[in-house]
């Protein structure tokens, strides 16, 4: 539904706007999802250009004995940790670990659980019954108990934990990507590309997935938000990335045993994660008022 | 309706066998030696040999796989590497803590998620309607264990009001069960609010209006318990990951819980311990959520009607 140029001799240029158009006038009238988009570009900016305004190294990793704990002040904005690393800088750098894992382990399991519930959705019968019976079965393990047994296997570290939070999250996906396609096949257009002797792996790849993803995006979205708060908490029980890695959620770890006396190591990383999380669920929000009016409220 | 609890019956066995199968296999490839775990670094190689067959560590995967099975059926989980008493024993005296926390946080979250969403959806666009879908947007983005870390700060440490951590007095279970319990309020907030406006602009509702019920009897008779139906399943369906879900907080507050024991047992390569602890906790999800699809059964007509030909 991309738009298409009417040329009617060369006289009369009528341009039909697209369907994407449509969705982002909408969107744009929604002003929390604006707020929410506008924070989330400023983020990944930041995460982009974090070397720029900080550098890895000397700011975040390199310990300084002598700037100990010291309060926000104008040369450490969010002030300085138990090692004297400027938490400001560590906080920035952190947007990068946490908005990878969460955007990379999301698309992951849109890629496995496209692959999964389009062969399910499209093969139907026995496959359709293997695949979500073996889904069904994973998902009866609580999400965080089975994230955590993986992570004890593979041990720690930021792909494992990545690994972890993808599996843990590929049945869900899975679920929706399936029930989306069996409304996609079938259409007519299915039909007809089948007619022309189409072979399967094209019309499952270029003509279902396609058309069966739309529904999803909005999960995605929302899905990037938990991938980020879950993977936090797996960093603040030591079960995901390790120090000295500026993790948002191994920096809260760390800061808990000075809560009396510095306040304000809980306080700033936990701040991040919030807003990171809120601007993704307020751009899902926004997404969903604006591809299908009809459920707004 | 016999028929239909029968059923999901049925189906929960299978997928009891392949959720052992699945934490089994990924216990299996945990790294570590139980052996020197038990023994200690320097034990004589013939000792730890021998310990190892007794252990039935030298077996195959599927022969390990169905003795595990086979001595779970009886009840037998086996013994901790760490302590060398049954696993049962441990979980057993910390499971109580752990569902206690879980039945209070659900109770707190039910209470405050379904009375506030049938309100805002009662009077949408009010006042409250505002206040409450934007706190709940908002706790929906805060990660439980920092909202009991920032609890902490102020309740504890500034205030001086609550304890921290352990589970001395029912005090202690306060600021847990506040930090487990606004997350979920939040979602089911925010279910019970679309299922209740889905349902206000039903057909029915508008007969009802119709043929001249008080307003006060289409919300309670008509309206409520239609919505009410999806927020049976969600409200079950938390309490099943609440049960398995407490880990992190229990974390944060040092409550001796099965999640701390799930922790620590993980860092200290106990593998029967995490294993037990991993399948029962799944097992109690299973059974919650099949109590939960056979409540909605009987509440729900349209499925009752399709069993009671």
């Amino acid at each position: 539904m991309s738009s298409s140029e009417i040329s009617v001799n060369g006289i009369k240029k009528y341009k039909k706007k697209s369907k994407s158009y449509e969705v982002w006038k909408r969107y744009r009238k929604n002003k929390a999802a604006m707020v929410g988009l506008v924070i989330i570009c400023a983020l990944i900016l930041i995460a982009i250009f974090a070397n720029v305004i900080a550098d890895y190294d000397t700011m975040a990793i390199e310990q300084h004995a002598k700037q100990r704990l010291q309060g926000p002040s104008k040369q450490n904005l969010f002030g300085t940790d138990a090692y004297g690393r400027d938490v400001f800088s560590r906080i920035i750098h952190g947007s990068r670990i946490s908005l990878f894992i969460g955007i990379a382990s999301t698309a992951f399991c849109l890629l496995i659980g496209g692959l999964l519930g389009a062969l399910a959705g499209y093969y139907g019968g026995m496959l359709d019954n293997i695949i979500m019976r073996v889904l069904d079965t994973i998902m009866s393990i609580p999400p965080i108990l089975l994230s955590l047994s993986i992570v004890a296997a593979l041990g720690a570290g930021m792909r494992n934990l990545m690994i972890a939070v993808t599996i843990s999250r590929i049945p869900s996906f899975t679920r929706l990507i399936r029930a989306s396609v069996l409304t996609v096949v079938g259409e007519e257009y299915i039909e007809a590309a089948k007619s022309c002797g189409t072979r399967e792996y094209r019309i499952i790849l270029v003509h279902i997935l396609p058309n069966a993803i739309g529904p999803i995006i909005v999960q995605a979205t929302m899905a990037v938000a938990q991938t980020i708060l879950t993977a936090a908490g797996l960093s603040f029980i030591g079960m995901g990335i390790q120090p000295p890695a500026p993790e948002w959620g191994a920096m809260l770890s760390e800061a808990r045993e000075y809560m009396r006396y510095a306040p304000y190591l809980t306080i700033f990383p936990g701040l991040a994660i919030v807003i990171s999380a809120l601007s993704l669920n307020l751009i899902g929000d926004g997404l969903r008022d604006a591809l299908d009016p009809k459920l707004k409220n | 309706m016999y028929k239909y609890i029968l059923k999901r019956l049925l189906i929960v066995i299978p997928v009891l066998l392949g959720v052992t199968f699945i934490v089994f296999t990924i216990m299996y490839f945990t790294p570590g030696d139980p052996v020197t775990l038990i023994l200690g670094q320097d034990a004589p190689m013939e000792a730890k040999e021998q310990l190892r067959d007794e252990l039935g560590l030298n077996k195959p995967f599927v022969e390990r796989y169905v003795s595990f099975v086979g001595n779970a059926f009886k009840g037998d989980f086996g013994y901790s590497y760490r302590t060398g008493s049954p696993v049962f024993l441990e979980i057993f005296s910390r499971f109580p803590t752990t569902l206690k926390l879980a039945i209070s946080s659900i109770i707190l979250a039910t209470m405050i998620g379904v009375p506030i969403g049938i309100l805002s959806a009662v009077k949408q666009y009010s006042t409250l309607d505002l206040i409450s879908s934007v706190s709940a947007m908002f706790l929906a983005a805060i990660p439980g264990f920092w909202l009991g870390l920032m609890m902490i700060l102020l309740f504890s440490l500034k205030l001086g009001w609550l304890p921290s951590n352990g589970i001395e007095s029912l005090a202690s279970y306060v600021l847990p069960t506040i930090s487990l319990a606004l997350p979920t309020a939040a979602q089911i907030l925010r279910l019970t609010r679309s299922a209740m406006l889905e349902t206000i602009r039903q057909d029915y509702i508008r007969t009802a209006r119709a043929k001249g019920a008080t307003e006060k009897i289409v919300i309670w008779r008509h309206a409520l318990i239609n919505a009410l139906l999806p927020v049976v399943t969600i409200v079950g369906m938390h309490f099943g990951t609440l049960l398995g879900g407490t880990v992190i907080t229990e974390s944060v507050y040092a409550i001796p819980g099965v999640g701390t024991l799930v922790i620590n047992s993980i860092r200290m390569k106990d593998t029967p311990q995490v294993l037990a602890a991993v399948t029962l906790l799944s097992a109690l999800f299973c059974f919650i959520m099949l109590s939960v699809d056979i409540i909605y059964a009987y509440i729900d007509p349209r499925i009752k009607a399709r069993y009671t030909k």
